[in-house]
Order: C-alpha cells, then structure tokens, then sequence
C-alpha cells in the first residue's frame, strides 16, 4: 500500500487557521490501511485540530468525509457538494488523492495533512516496511524475492555493501535487515549462490520517477 | 615490466614488492597547508595514499583535489570515489578531470549512507537525497570502459583513454562472510586490479578468508592489500569490534591494550605484529594503513616494520 | 452551553468509561451522571475496554469534558485478555496527541480496577479531578483561550 503519515499538527494548524469552514478529508484505501488517513484517523485528527485550533484563539470549523478512494474521480465527485462549502481542503490521503481535490475543486486550496514516503507492507499489527520504490525495472526475479532497491539503504544491485552488521542488520538502522543478507541467505539455501556471482550491469532507471514524469497510454482502453 | 597505468602502486606491486598504501583524510575546511603538512609528514613512506572521499558522510575538501595537492606535494594519490553523492554521468566527467590533472589510482567504493555523519558525532547531513545511481562494482566496471576501451557507460565513446589503476575494497570478514569472497571476485572480474581490505586484527580469520579467495584463484589476479589501523586504546579497539561492520577484533588483542602498562606502545607492537602475518600470507601482496587521527605515528611504525625505504622514491 | 457553563461554575465534568465486567450488576446501567465535591460525573458504561476507540474519547474533550477517566478490567480478570492492555496503550496514544496540540495529559487517564460499586467510581472519577484541578476547565467548554 502506499504508505503515509500525519504531517505535525502545528504544521497543520499553521496551514488551517486563516479559513473559517474546512473540510478534512479521508480515503478508505492505504492511507486507511496505515492508519492515517481513513475514516478512524479523520474522526481523530478532526477533534485535535478543532481544540488546537480553539486554543490558540482561532474559530475555524471542521467538517469531515472519508471516501472510499480519493484517486478516483467517480469517488472524489462525491465531496462536490462539501466542497463548496469550506474555504479550504486539507486531504489526509496519499499525494495522489491530494491532486485530485486540488485538480477537481481548483481553485479552492487544498493541503496535504499527512507526508506521503513509501510503498510498504503491514508486517505485523502497528509495523509498517517499505516493500517497493516503483523503480521501474524489477529485479525480484533476480534477487529471490526481496527488493534491494526499496529494502538496501544504497539500493545496491551486486550484494552487499561492507556496512552489514554482525546481527545481519544494515549499517543505517539495527532494527532494519540487511537486504543482501537476506538474498544471499535465500541464494544459498535454494542452492543458486551462482546466480548471484554474475555482475548486475548498471540500472535503467529511466522507466521510474528519473526518466522525468511518468504518462502511459494504453490505446486498447481509450474511448 | 608492463603496465597498464604505469603509476607508482601499479609499479611496486608489477615488481614484486610488498606494497605500502596509507591514508589521508582531506581536512573540513578548504585549507591546501594541511593536507600539505600530512604530506610533509607522510612523503616518502608509502608507495601510494589514499584520498577519502567524504567519509562517514561528513563533508570536507573533495578527494580530486586533495588527491592534487599530494600530487604537487610529490605524493602519489589513491583517489576514493564513493557512489552516494554522484551519478554516473557526475563520477564520469570526475574521472576524465582526475586524470587530466594527473590522478593515476582510483579506489572504487559504496560509500558509507549520510543518515549519520561521523557515527553521529557531527550533523552530518542525514537530510540529504542520495544517489546510488550506480554500486561499487558496477563502478569498477565504468573506471574500466573508460581504460580500456575508452567508452562510457552509455556506450559513446571518448576521445582518448583514460586509464587508471583500479581499486577496490574487500570486507572478508562481514556476513554474509561465505559471499564475501564470490563478491571479491565480482569485484576483480569487474577490473579491480588490487583491493584494501576493512582493517584485520582477527589474522587466524583473515588468513582463513584469504585462502578461500586464493583457491578460487582470486589472489593471483588482484593485488590484496590487508588493511591494518594503529590501535591506540582497549577502547577504541573494542569500540571497532562492536561498532564496525566487518572489524573482529579477538579478545586477545583487547586484553592485551588494557594490561599493557603503555598503550601506545603496545598499540605499535601489535600493528608490527599484524604487518608481520600479513607479509607472511602468500596471498597478501601488501598492507593499507591508517592511524587515525594519528598519521604522524605512521613513518615509524613502517620503518619499525622493515619497510622503508620503499622501492621508488618518487 | 449556558448549561455548561453552570457546570463550569459547579466544578470540573468528569466523564468516567467504565468497563461492563468490571462492575456489580446493580450498578449496571448504561450511562448515569451525578454530583459529587467539586465535581460533575457522566458515567458511561462499555461492552469491554478494548473496543475503546481514540476517536470517542477525543471526542468527549472536544465536547468540553475536563477530564476522561477510563476503568478497565485488571489485567488478570480482562475478559479479553489483552482487551484492557490495549486500552492503557490507546491513553498512551492520546496523550502523546494532546501533548501535541498543547493540551495536558492528564486529561485523559486509565484505571485497571474492578470498581464493584458506583461509589468507588466516583472515588476513581476524583482521583482525575485533582490531578486535573490545576489545569483549570477545558478550553473547549468555555471558549476561553489559554
Ligand atoms: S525492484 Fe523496483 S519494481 Fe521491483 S520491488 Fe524493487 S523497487 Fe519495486
Ligand atoms: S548493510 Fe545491507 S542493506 Fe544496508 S546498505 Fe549495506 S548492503 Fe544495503
């Protein structure tokens, strides 16, 4: 899922308090999945940024909607109605949802209430890891299933760098595996170390973010 | 004697003789006196000295030109490149301008990530965007396009060869340590002509990991240079053994600098030690080495060790 | 609100959650309110500590309570085990986001005790209010900026 995070709340009400109506609104999808900006996280986040708010002297007032997605626009037609009535959106979904208010109440201001970092996994209840960073030329085949380009921290292609800790941990984060410790763990136990000897030429990363923005038509889907 | 490169390490390690690299870490500020005062100290006891490209992350004066002013000063320079900070077409362009100004030995590293400048003793600058464009090796690979057949990595061609010593770094006693060696020899099929290892004070391990890599016929190949740093306290080195990634240190050593009655000495003692087992494997064709913080102790300790003077004054 | 502010006037509202296995079955009823020193308490009670939601208790402080005070089964007699350990980590949670927007802590905190009868509820809501007294009423109640 696309994973994100409340930006800090005196950020937000720096952001809310010249607006007298704002609509703060969610997404039912990943933002939901990571708990931070589905249904629950805006019933949340709406009381604090109302007694934040207060407190510091400024009448603003709040109304909230969480929609199932908020990077579609069948969906995000649906806040039509609200959205004409605030002086301002603060959208706690993904970036993505974020455009799509922005695009479609333009020119009412629309901010993001939460800072979008990653594509990750729940792996257990209340943990959260980056799984992918859409780099545009997956390796996994390559590398028995582990991603070294989201999970190394120097996205290395050819095993592992000299920072690997003797707990198998990356020199960045002792909580955090080493990658490569892992592929080659995984390399060994399937018997296929060799593959692994082979040199990994340099990345085309020009099919990610690096290649400048993405755009793809499909003709088969066009109307 | 022929030689790719023709530089003073290249020569040395061609002739047969046991090699001598050190280290000098460019200063944090952009003041050409001290590095030529390291020089000063330095000039004349190694056969070539590596020029840190902002290690630990921390920024200082870039490696090309440190590396020049050793150059100027009369030192041959080992320019490290790391592959944090800079993109191929960046490292690229900053290998044709290095060996324009006379850099002959580069050494081709990873590079430690900036989340923590100097272990967190400095800010450092852990809210930079990396690049890691391209890895270690295949950084090796790109140094070699451009020696040998003069093209870049993209395959345009450039106008003349730019051919420089390559090298690279070899952790033998990091896990995955069974990989290790099948990534030095990634590491030599990609060109590294010779390799300074992450700093040996476990010799039974090392000599272990040394001869793994030499059944694999790896040793003959490559030039391997064990890495060796001056240890100065009990603390420092037990420090290294937990904090170091692919530094083990036995509690032997450790021992040995907290009883010993001058520590520094004793710290001289075992860096002798270590010089002498690594010229006693016939797969090591040389020593690296670093006193850190500390450069002023390294002529003694290489004279003490029967390494001077070395083969060509230069 | 000028109701309220009565209340204001009276003393802190203290709004108590209680857990529905925690309690005497004379006491069981779903919500009560009553009077006490220096004090107003809403009792509310709950199918079970863990299916507390942070929401509903911000929710109670935007309202205007002072203070919320949740009663949860010890660990021991929790009906779901770890029911009530998730409920002392959700107040955690709540009070780091307090923090945040400035507001004390201490209005909201957790009790792990089975309070058989209303009277010990009441005991536990004024433990809350002292350790709230301080702070004086909560903003939201009276408009009043800090
Ligand atoms: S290799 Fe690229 S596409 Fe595949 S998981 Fe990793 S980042 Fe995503
Ligand atoms: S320690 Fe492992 S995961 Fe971390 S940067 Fe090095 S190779 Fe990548």
């Amino acid at each position: 899922m696309i994973f994100a995070e409340w930006k800090p709340i005196a950020e937000l009400i720096e952001k809310l308090k010249p607006y007298k109506k704002v609509l703060l609104a969610g997404c039912a999808t990943c933002v939901a999945e990571c708990a931070a900006g589905g249904e629950k996280e805006v019933e949340t986040l709406a009381p604090l940024l109302r007694m934040a708010l207060q407190k510091q002297g400024h009448t603003v007032e709040i109304v909230t909607a969480t929609l199932d997605k908020q990077c579609e626009w069948e969906f995000v037609e649906q806040l039509a109605e609200q959205a004409a009535e605030v002086d301002a959106i603060m959208s706690v979904a993904c970036g993505i949802g974020v455009q799509a208010l922005a695009e479609r109440f333009d020119p009412k201001p629309v901010y993001p209430g939460v800072n979008t970092s990653a594509l990750t996994i729940r792996e257990e209840a209340g943990l959260w890891a980056g799984r992918c960073a859409a780099c545009g030329d997956c390796v996994l085949g390559e590398t028995f299933g582990y991603c070294p380009i989201a999970r190394c921290a120097k996205s290395l292609l050819n095993g592992p760098c000299g920072g690997t800790r003797k707990s198998g941990k990356c020199e960045v984060n002792e909580d955090v595996d080493c990658i490569w410790n892992l592929i080659v763990e995984r390399a060994y136990e399937r018997g296929q170390i060799e593959s692994l000897a082979e040199p990994k030429r340099t990345k085309n990363w020009s099919n990610s973010g690096h290649g400048g923005p993405k755009r793809v038509i499909r003709e088969d889907l066009r109307q | 004697m022929k030689t790719l490169v023709g530089s003073n390490l290249e020569r040395v390690l061609a002739e047969g003789h046991f090699a001598v690299t050190a280290e000098v870490g460019p200063p944090r500020g952009p003041e050409a006196e001290v590095v030529k005062k390291k020089a000063g100290i330095l000039r004349g006891v190694a056969d070539a000295y590596n020029v840190t490209d902002n290690q630990t992350a921390v920024v200082r004066m870039s490696s090309i030109a440190a590396s020049k002013i050793l150059l100027q000063e009369g030192l041959e320079p080992v320019m490290q490149i790391v592959c944090r900070d800079r993109n191929r077409i960046a490292i690229q362009s900053d290998l044709l301008g290095a060996w324009a100004l006379g850099m002959r030995n580069v050494l081709c590293l990873s590079g430690d990530h900036q989340s923590a400048g100097a272990g967190g003793k400095l800010n450092g600058h852990p809210g930079a965007k990396n690049v890691y464009d391209i890895d270690s090796i295949q950084l090796i690979s790109v140094v070699k396009g451009l020696r040998d057949e003069a093209v870049q990595d993209g395959g345009d061609s450039i106008s003349s060869a730019a051919p420089f010593f390559i090298g690279a770094a070899w952790t033998p006693l990091g896990p995955p340590e069974k990989f290790r060696t099948i990534r030095l020899a990634k590491k030599i099929n990609a060109g590294a002509d010779f390799i300074q290892t992450q700093a040996v004070y476990d010799i039974k391990r090392f000599s272990e990991a040394v001869r793994r890599a030499e059944d694999m016929g790896l040793a003959e190949k490559t030039a391997i240079l064990a890495g060796i740093i001056i240890p100065r306290s009990a603390g420092m080195l037990r420090y290294m053994n937990n904090n170091v990634p692919g530094i083990e240190v036995p509690d032997e050593l450790i021992g040995r600098m907290k009883d010993a009655a001058d520590p520094h000495e004793e710290g001289i003692k075992i860096t002798l030690e270590l010089i002498d087992a690594a010229r006693n494997l016939s797969g090591i064709k040389g020593v690296h080495l670093q006193a850190i913080e500390a450069e002023g102790l390294l002529p003694d300790v290489i004279k003490a060790a029967g390494l001077l003077p070395r083969p060509h004054v230069y | 609100m000028s109701n309220r502010a009565e209340q204001a006037k009276q003393g802190l509202e203290i709004v108590v959650l209680y857990c529905q296995h925690g309690i005497c079955d004379d006491a069981k009823a779903s919500a009560w309110s009553q009077d006490a020193e220096g004090m107003y308490v809403r009792a509310v009670m709950m199918p079970c500590s863990s299916k507390l939601e942070v929401p509903y208790i911000l929710k109670i402080l935007e309202s205007g309570a002072d203070a919320v005070e949740i009663v949860a089964c010890p660990e021991k007699s929790c009906k779901l085990l770890t029911g009530s350990l998730r409920a002392e980590r959700r107040v955690e949670y709540i009070r780091g986001l307090l923090e945040k927007i400035g507001y004390a802590p201490e209005r909201v905190g957790i009790s792990r005790k089975l309070a058989q009868k209303p009277d010990e509820l009441i005991k536990i809501a004024g433990t809350r209010a002292d350790a709230v007294r301080s702070l004086g009423t909560n903003p939201m109640k009276t408009g009043e900026q800090q």
